[in-house]
């Protein structure tokens, strides 16, 4: 395969998520939400602990929820690949608020490193070009993740960046696990008042 | 869905759970009523079980009459009460199907 990822997850999580504003983010579970976490835990953060292929459809039920806002969903290739068929789905609905980042270290982390399909050359951006997103890359280097870090921001969406990472074992960073105190901070910073009304 | 799609979806029913998240779904049976199919039948008879186990209220309409009042109870569970709530249309109501046409 490709030569071995550089890129370091924690730096290109911080690098997603520096000067935020008001991005919506949903973080897939496991490494990308300690990563997320490590970035500094937010109120606008939904990191999952569960649920694991629905990450990018949390996302689009976002998107299309808050038009007004952009989403990005951040999560892993193991995650990404459970829920293939989420990206037909965002495909065909097109919300042009959605940005998705898959950190692929081509490896199921949480289970014990095992190796992906994106490790046999499962190319995911190719899907998500093929499934219509309207633009889609997969990020080797620091150069090109450079590139790509305005476009996952304000880029026209449907938009997939498979930014391809070292396969490390990282120190957990775990935000808070209870699912509905999760749910109703980010429900109250996004509406303020309105969110209990 | 149909009631076979309910197979697929404990996981994400657990997540609502976890979360408090508002769920509404209408579900159209197989695997109850004269049904051609016998792999329709071990979810078919499965699927109310299944969601009250995930904590979903469930109600079922055997009568074309029925059908609305029941999806507004359960879409008043949803998003008035933020609940979990399923609609079944019974496989008798839609018409089994007959593979033949």
């Amino acid at each position: 395969m490709a030569d071995t990822p550089t890129l370091d997850r924690r730096n290109v999580v911080a690098r997603l998520l520096a000067d935020r504003g008001e991005l919506l983010v949903v973080a897939g579970l496991g490494a990308p939400a300690w990563d997320c976490t490590a970035a500094g835990d937010h109120p606008l953060t939904f990191p999952l602990w569960g649920g694991m292929g629905a990450a990018a459809m949390m996302g689009l039920g976002l998107a299309r929820a808050q038009p007004g806002r952009r989403v990005l969903v951040i999560t892993g290739d193991g995650e990404m690949l459970m829920g293939l068929g989420s990206l037909a789905t965002i495909g065909v609905q097109a919300p042009g608020n959605l940005a998705v980042v898959v950190l692929d270290n081509e490896r199921y982390g949480e289970t014990g490193m095992q190796a992906t399909a994106t490790a046999h050359g499962v190319d995911l951006a190719a899907t998500a070009l093929a499934c219509r997103f309207r633009s889609a890359a997969v990020v080797r280097t620091e150069s090109e993740l450079a590139a790509a870090l305005g476009p996952i921001r304000t880029a026209p969406g449907p938009l997939l960046c498979q930014v391809k990472i070292r396969a490390d074992k990282l120190a957990l960073v775990l935000p808070p696990r209870e699912g509905a105190q999760l749910k109703n901070r980010f429900r109250e910073a996004l509406l303020g008042p309105r969110a209990f009304a | 869905m149909q009631s076979s799609g309910v197979g697929n979806c404990p996981n994400i029913l657990a997540m609502m759970k976890s979360c408090g998240f508002p769920f509404l779904t209408i579900v159209t049976m197989r695997g109850e009523w004269g049904e051609f199919n016998p792999w329709q039948l071990p979810m078919g008879q499965t699927t109310a079980p299944t969601l009250e186990l995930a904590g979903c209220a469930v109600y079922r309409a055997e009568t074309p009459e029925a059908v609305a009042p029941a999806v507004e109870a359960a879409g008043r569970l949803a998003f008035d009460a933020g609940a979990m709530a399923a609609v079944l249309i019974a496989q008798k109501l839609i018409g089994t199907k007959n593979f033949k046409d």
